[in-house]
Order: C-alpha cells, then structure tokens, then sequence
C-alpha cells in the first residue's frame, strides 16, 4: 500500500512540476556546427604560380599538312596518356578547325584513356580550369577528375558532353586541398557517339593554373649621352615591361606612373606594345594628364578599358622624359604601377607589386637669362633702357659666365652694362664688336641662385617712326656644364610709341588786308615736355586748309588768294613732328577791299532797305536814300579807288574815293570841309580829304561805317530812318545804326 | 543534456519489516522528487507518452542527435578553400546527423550567427556578404558526397526536415557562399560562423 501510494505520489508530483506550460508532450534540443572561413586574398596568386603546359598541345608542330599522328607521350609532354600514344590532329583535319593554335587532340586515340597531367600546386591554392571540347563523329562524353597526384586519389568534376556542331567550353573552379602539393588534371574518356573506342573526344586550349600575377620591371636608357652618369638635360627613356607570372589571364590591364618633379615628360614619345600613342585622353590606349601616365595593356585594350594579358606574356609600355636641373644631385625616382583583374573577382581590382627605379643625376650649372624690364620708348623723349637678368638655378656654381647682347641696327650707340655681383655694385661695361651691334659683358662666376643684370640703355631720336621695334637679345652662357639650354637667351622688345601729345593752339591775327591779300600772324606755339617739338602750322580758311608753314619761327601766312570785297575767316592750327595737332586756334574775320568791284552801298531800318542813289552825275548832286534798282541803277553803282592811308581811332587804314561807276570824276563829299554835324553829302569832283573814306567794319556785323578822312565824321543817316529822298548828312561817329550800310559786291 | 531514466522498482509481494517499508516508501518518494525536479529542469528529456504509467513502473524517454557524434561539432579545414565572390566552400566530407536519443526526432536548420569581430569592421563587413546553408550529402553509387552549388546558382538549406528514428543517421554538408558583389576590402579577412541545428521529438 505505502508502494501504491509513493508511486501515485510522485506521479502526481511529477505532472505538477513537469508538464505545466511545456507543450505538454514534446521536447527540443539543439546542436551547433561551426567552423570559420576566409576570403581568398588574390595577391596570393602571385606567390607561387602554378599552371599546366601547352594546353593547345602545340609543343611539337605536326607539320603543315593536315594530318592525325599518333605521337608517343614524350612528343606533347608534359602531358601523360594511360593510353600507348596521343594522337594529334592538325591543320583542320577532317573539317575539324582548331580553336587555338594549329593542333589539338583526340582523347581516344586507341581506347578509352585518360590524359593527364601533375601541376606544382599550394593547398589551399585556387586553381580555375578550363577546356575546348568537342564530338567526332556525335556525341561523345568526357569527365574531368582533379585529385592529389601524389595517391592517384582523383575527384570528379563532372562530365562533358558535346557534338560535332562546335567546341564546347567548360570550365571550373578548384582549390588545393591541404598537403596536396601536386595535383593531377586529367581527362577521361567516358563515351563516344559511334562505340568506337579509338574514335572520339577532341580536346583543345586546356587550361588549368592558379590566378593571373602582374609584375612590372621598369629599365632606364640614356638618350642624350653614352656616359654612366645622368645629367640634367638628358633625355631618359624609360621601358616599363609588364609581364603575367600568373596561371591564367590578366584582365583590366593597365599601367601609370606619376613623373617625380626632377624629370618632365617629353610629349609624344609613349609607345605602347610597340605602338606610339598620342598624349590626348580618349583616343587611343595611352594618356598624360598633368604629370601621370596612363597606358592600357594587352589584348583588346581600348581607349577606356585595359585588354587581357596572357600568362607568360610581356608587353612594354615606352616614354621619354627630360631631367630637370632641379634634379642634379639627387635622384629620379620613378614608379610605375599596375593594375588588374581575375576573372574569378573581375570586380576586385589587383595591384601589381612595387617596382621602383631610381636614377641618380649629377650636379650642374643652369644659367638661365629672362627680361627683366621693358621700356615704354618714346622717340625724342630721353633715355630707354632694356634690362635683362641671368640666374644660375642649377646644383653647381656656374664659371666663366657671360652674356651676349645683340643689338637692333639702329641702336649701335646703346650703353650695354653687366654687374657682376649678388648685389648689383659692381659692373662691367660690355665689349663691342660688330659695329657696336654686338656687346660681350664678361659675368664671371655665378653662385647657385644669384644673379647678375645687363642693362641696356638708349634714347632713341625723335624722328623714329611711331610703331618701330626694337628688339634687344642676351644670351648667358656659362664654361661650367649647362644642360638646359632652352633658357640660356631672351629677347627684349620695345615698341616706339611716338609723341601722342597735341601741341598748344596759337593766338591768331591779321596785319594787313587789301583787296588782294590777306596778311596773318600768330604767336608761337609750344610742344609738350617730351614731345617732339613744333614742326609748323597750318592755316585754314573758312575752315578748309590753305597752307602750311614750317618750324615754330615762321609764324606768318599771306593769304594772296581771296576776292576784293570778301570776307573771310582765319584759323590755324599748330603741328609738332609726330603729326600731333593743336585745336584751332582763335578766329578773325576780315574783309578784302573792294577793288575795281563795283557796289551798291544800302541802308536798312527795320523791313526798308534804300541804296544810296545820286540824284545825277552832275557836280554837287545830293545823294540821298532812294529805292535799290534791280538791276542797279547807274546812279547808284559805285567804285572804290583806294587813296591815301588815314588813321581812324589811332589805327591806319586805307582811304578810298567812293565815286559813280558811270561817271569816275563824281565821289562823295561833304557839303562843306568841315567836321560840323549834319553837312549834307553829295558827289563831286575829287579833290581833297573830305571826299575820301575809310571803311570800318562793325564787330560781329556784315555791316560798315564810312569815316570822312578829313573830318573823321561818319556818312550818317538822319533820325535813323530809311525813307526815299532821305539825304545822307555827316555826323560824328557815334555807333549806332544810322551810321551803317550793307555793301553788295555787283561783280560778283 | 544529460539523460535521465527514473525507474521504478518491482512491488514484491513479500511482506518485509515495517521498517523497511518505511525505508522504502521514503526512497521510492524521494526519487520521485528527483524525477520531476529533473524534467522541468531538463531541455531535452522527455516524457514518452507512449509509456504504460501505473504503479509500479514509470519511464522516462530522451530526445538528442549529434553531429559527428557530438553536440557542439567544429569543422575544420573549411577555410583552406579561399573564397570568391559568388562562390562557395563546403565540407570536404558530409557530417553525420544522428538520433542518439529513444524517440523519434526532427531535425531543421536554425539560425546562424556570427562571432564578434576581433577588432575590424572588415570582418563584419565580411560576414554581411556570406551565407551559411546546410544541405543534405548526395549519395550516388555508393558513395556520400558534398556538391558545391553551382556557381549562378544561390545555395539553400534543405527545407523538409530531417526525420530521424532513435539511432539512425543522415549525411549532411554545410555550405558558405560569399556575395557575389562582395567589395574587393573582404579580401584575407576571416569569419567564424554557428550554425544551429533543431532537433524537436516528434510521435513515431
């Protein structure tokens, strides 16, 4: 009972605390496996390689006739045969072209065998692999097996089947298993479509090796020199050959190198695979951009994307660079690198491993000459100098230094200096020869990075045309070696502005003016300081160009060309020897005499215009204001007859008798000879003064008064009113209006 | 883990001193203690539902399989093969599934995880791209194999799972394949994956 009861007891018990909220009947477990992994490091590639040999079975040529042979093993090592001989097919055999090369082979050559062979390989190592195959007569069936060649222990790849229609490629992936350090790759034969034993299975361009393995070595040659030693100047041509140590193709192949500061690139000289390249980007497999290289290689490389290298392939990259004379002493240090890909990570970009050259460069002196300053020449205007300034920028002090000027013809009279220390405090005037056109300034020694000036002086004449160059060349040149010529000379140009400068303007007047000629003079005008001086003036006419005079002492111009009775204006201008012109100077007017022109003589006052009009030409007539005829009247045409000089308001001029064109003995006259106020005029005979009159022209007014030379009264209208019968009286001279009368050249 | 097999002692039907009865009572009482104490602790131990409970006989049943007769199976040698992108590595050989326990067990693939990164993101990185599947061995002509999945085509653990009567054993291979568009940086670096097999009773 006490049993019954324990055993009820833990039962219960046992649900209580067991089955409560436990899927009441089922029970889990679990188990872990774990292990780790590694990502494959594709430099490993190149440490060591491992590839099979002559896999298009290509080692021995079977001749150029088609033919199949059956070739003992030893003719196509290293492959092996399990059967007695390995027959190879040539030259497209029974219409069987091979995909590779000029031979390949038949697997079945007299039974079912398997053909192998035992590659070097790393466990571990990733091995791809990779084959052409094809049926004879159908279908036929091969198998790949890898395995350790030490034990024979082979694995299966799988088989491949193919026909007669083409070549069929099939490829795989292998890694070394570990201790497996020789690894068989064979191919067996399965099946063949006819049953036959010796008819089947061909096979070509069989691969099977570890990744691809870029590795660039990179040589230097002296192009300029045979010497052992590389000197600044000296064009070096460097060869970087990339070649795949690898087991399979290198993809994405390029190469580019950065130029170290001691060399430049010389444009033009990249060849690549024996091809020359252009510098531009874009148009073939090569580029420079700035300082860096780039070339594509191998099969197929675009202008864009790297092509493929063969393993065992090696193609060379080629370019040219100058070393710089910064360089001397030091060494060129040179780097070319590759890139790449494996076709089993074509995205993972690999680097080839480093391949640095270093060049050592000798030291040498690199006297360099530039412009220092050019002169801003003005012909006449002084002193111009040209200067240049000669550096050594080399690694060595430069000896025997001098400079070589070359002057332009017209300027064998320059100053040519040199100093010839740091400081610019001691000189040397430099040597002529050549007529004074060459000059030899004697430098002597230039330390590393000091400098000497040449200075060239000059004042180029006045009379050097405007536009002239001239140029002025230095060359430097140094007894210590001096490999960078390119900047062992420079040339100085100057251009001749000339004098852009406008003279001043005269200040014009007029001595004489008869009725035949107008006399000017005009003060002396001035060039500016500088200029090229006052070569004339030119005299202008109603604004049109008349003549010149030439030199600032001659300063008068008689016009000789005008009409009697005419007015004209007078301006000129002054001229300096560069062509420069002043502004005009002021205007005068004046007016010829009248000549043997005859006149009519009027009066206006307001709308009315009145000629003065004898009443006859009897002596004694009145003259009075009468209306104009058209044509003129006779009685109211008058000449001009030039008499003797009178002085009116202290200024001499001509007097002339006004007399009647119809009868010439008749010209005005006072009534009485008198100064008085008022006397009437009329026409008499010529006698004296008071029948002779000056002409005074109003300012600004086309206008004359007439002054009696002998009572120095004026002809005056009385009351200013222009009425007919209105006789002309003598007044004093007063300006106003009743004293002015119009003249109307009728021959004209 | 452990296994646990309670047993109950036959009922006699001698009659014994009462104080051996009472010695008996207390120790039949006392180990039904330790069994229920021991179920509810347990992970793997099962009642088997099938067994005949009464009075004088109760039974316990185990579930538990190993890998390679262990719980907790390393593999080894799976890093000597490299890997590239959009290709795998795999057990050279096929590890063995066995129900060690009495009953009937299925077995599923868990989950994978992956020891923390030593010091780098790269190995993170490494591990992001990689995927870890278990699949049953082929077996043809005699021979148990493990076949890489070919390169194309993503890997896949088995789906039905693995059924195993007390005793027997299966084949199974475990397969890692990085991404194909795994960057060039995984390149050397390493990764140590766990991998979770979960075995649950099931009725026979």
């Amino acid at each position: 009972m006490r049993i019954r009861l324990a055993a009820a007891f833990a039962v219960i018990l046992f649900f209580v605390l067991a089955g409560v909220g436990v899927s009441a009947a089922y029970w889990s477990t679990r188990d872990t496996a774990t292990g780790n992994v590694e990502a494959v490091s594709l430099s490993a590639n190149c440490q060591p390689a491992s590839r099979l040999t002559n896999g298009s079975f290509e080692v021995k040529d079977m001749g150029t006739a088609q033919s199949i042979t059956q070739a003992p093993p030893t003719d196509m090592a290293p492959w092996t045969t399990t059967d007695t001989t390995i027959e190879v097919w040539s030259n497209g055999v029974g219409g069987v072209t091979p995909q590779v090369g000029t031979q390949f082979v038949e697997l079945n050559a007299n039974d079912f065998g398997t053909l192998y062979q035992d590659v070097t390989t790393t466990p571990g190592q990733t091995i791809r692999w990779s084959l052409l195959h094809r049926g004879r007569a159908g279908s036929d069936t091969m198998r790949v097996e890898l395995g350790n060649a030490a034990t024979g222990v082979m694995v299966s790849q799988g088989t491949q089947t193919d026909g007669t229609s083409g070549w069929g490629r099939h490829e795989g992936v292998y890694t070394v298993p570990p201790g497996q350090t020789k690894t068989r790759f064979a191919m067996v034969a399965v099946s063949t479509a006819s049953g036959n034993i010796s008819v089947g299975n061909f096979i070509d361009d069989v691969s099977f090796g570890s990744g691809p393995c870029l590795k660039v070595a990179t040589t230097v040659a002296n192009q300029t020199n045979t010497l052992a030693t590389t000197r600044p100047g000296d064009t070096l041509r460097y060869t970087a050959t990339v070649t795949n140590s690898g087991g399979s193709l290198a993809l994405a192949s390029a190469l580019a190198t950065t130029l170290p500061a001691g060399i430049t690139y010389v444009p033009g000289s990249m060849v690549v695979q024996g091809t020359a390249q252009s510098d531009s980007a874009g148009n073939d497999r090569a580029e420079v951009s700035g300082s860096t290289l780039t070339a594509r290689m191998g099969l197929n490389a675009t202008a864009t994307v790297g092509g493929s290298v063969a393993p065992d392939d090696s193609l060379t990259f080629v370019f040219d660079a100058v070393v710089q004379p910064s360089a001397g002493g030091n060494s060129v240090v040179l780097d070319v690198a590759g890139t790449y890909a494996d076709a089993l990570a074509p995205n993972w970009t690999q680097s080839t491993t480093a391949n640095t050259l270093t060049t050592p460069v000798a030291n040498g002196a690199d006297m360099s000459i530039a412009n220092l300053a050019t002169p801003t020449v003005v012909a006449g205007s002084g002193t111009s100098v040209w200067s240049f300034q000669a550096k050594n920028l080399g690694t060595l002090a430069a000896a025997g230094t001098s400079a070589i000027v070359t002057l332009p013809a017209s300027m064998s009279g320059a100053t040519v200096i040199a100093t010839t220390n740091a400081a610019g405090t001691a000189t040397t005037t430099c040597a002529s020869t050549n007529g004074g056109l060459t000059r030899t300034c004697a430098i002597g020694a230039v330390p590393l990075n000091e400098t000497r000036n040449v200075t060239v002086s000059y004042s180029v004449p006045a009379a050097t045309p405007d536009g002239t160059q001239l140029s002025v060349k230095a060359a430097v040149s140094t007894t210590t070696y001096d490999p960078a010529s390119s900047n062992n000379s420079a040339t100085n140009s100057a251009t001749v502005t000339g004098d852009t400068t406008a003279p001043t303007a005269p200040v014009l007047s007029a001595t004489s003016t008869t009725a035949t000629a107008v006399a000017l003079s005009w003060t002396a005008a001035t060039d500016n300081v500088g200029g090229s001086g006052v070569a004339g003036y030119e005299i202008f006419r109603d604004g049109v160009s008349i003549g010149t005079t030439t030199g600032n002492t001659t300063r008068v111009y008689t016009d000789s060309t005008v009409k009697s009775g005419t007015t004209y204006a007078y301006t000129v201008k002054t001229l300096d020897a560069a062509g420069n012109k002043s502004v005009f100077s002021n205007t005068i007017t004046r007016t010829t005499l009248p000549g043997t022109a005859s006149y009519q003589v009027s009066y206006t006052q307001g709308t009315t215009t009145l000629c003065l009009t004898a009443d006859s030409t009897a002596n004694n007539a009145p003259l009075r204001l009468q209306t104009c005829a058209t044509p003129t009247s006779a009685l109211q045409t008058w000449r001009f007859t030039v008499g003797a000089n009178t002085t009116v308001d202290g200024v001499t001029v001509p007097s002339y008798s006004v007399v009647l064109a119809s009868s010439t003995t008749r010209s005005w006259d006072l009534g009485t000879n008198s100064a008085a106020n008022s006397l009437p005029i009329r026409v008499t005979t010529i006698a004296d003064n008071y029948d002779k009159w000056a002409m005074v022209k109003q300012a600004g007014l086309e206008e004359y008064s007439f002054v009696n030379a002998g009572a120095k009264t004026c002809m005056d209208v009385n009351g200013q009113v222009a009425t007919t019968n209105k006789q002309l009286q003598s007044y004093e001279c007063n300006d106003t209006i009743a004293q002015n009368f119009t003249m109307k050249n009728l021959t004209q | 883990m452990s296994k646990l097999f309670a047993r109950a002692a036959s009922s006699s039907k001698a009659r014994r001193s009462p104080i051996r009865g009472m010695l008996v009572t207390a120790a039949m009482f006392g180990g039904a203690v330790l069994l229920a104490i021991t179920a509810t602790g347990g992970t793997y131990a099962m009642w088997n539902t099938k067994t005949a409970v009464n009075a004088s006989s109760v039974s316990a049943g185990a579930t538990d399989f190993t890998i390679n007769d262990v719980k907790n199976y390393t593999i080894s040698g799976l890093d000597m093969t490299k890997m590239l992108p959009g290709r795998s590595v795999i057990t050279w050989t096929p590890l063995v599934l066995k129900n060690t326990g009495t009953t009937p067990i299925s077995i599923t693939p868990g989950t994978v995880t992956w020891a923390a990164p030593s010091s780098s993101t790269d190995s993170s990185t490494f591990a992001s791209n990689l995927t870890v599947v278990v699949k049953e061995a082929v077996v043809a002509n005699g021979t148990t194999s493990c076949v890489v999945t070919p390169y194309g085509t993503a890997p896949a653990s088995f789906t039905t799972p693995i059924k195993l009567t007390a005793g027997q054993t299966r084949p199974v291979c475990v397969e890692v394949r990085l991404s194909d568009n795994a960057s060039s940086s995984v390149q050397g670096k390493t990764a140590t994956f766990t991998l979770n097999l979960e075995g649950v009773q099931v009725r026979s």
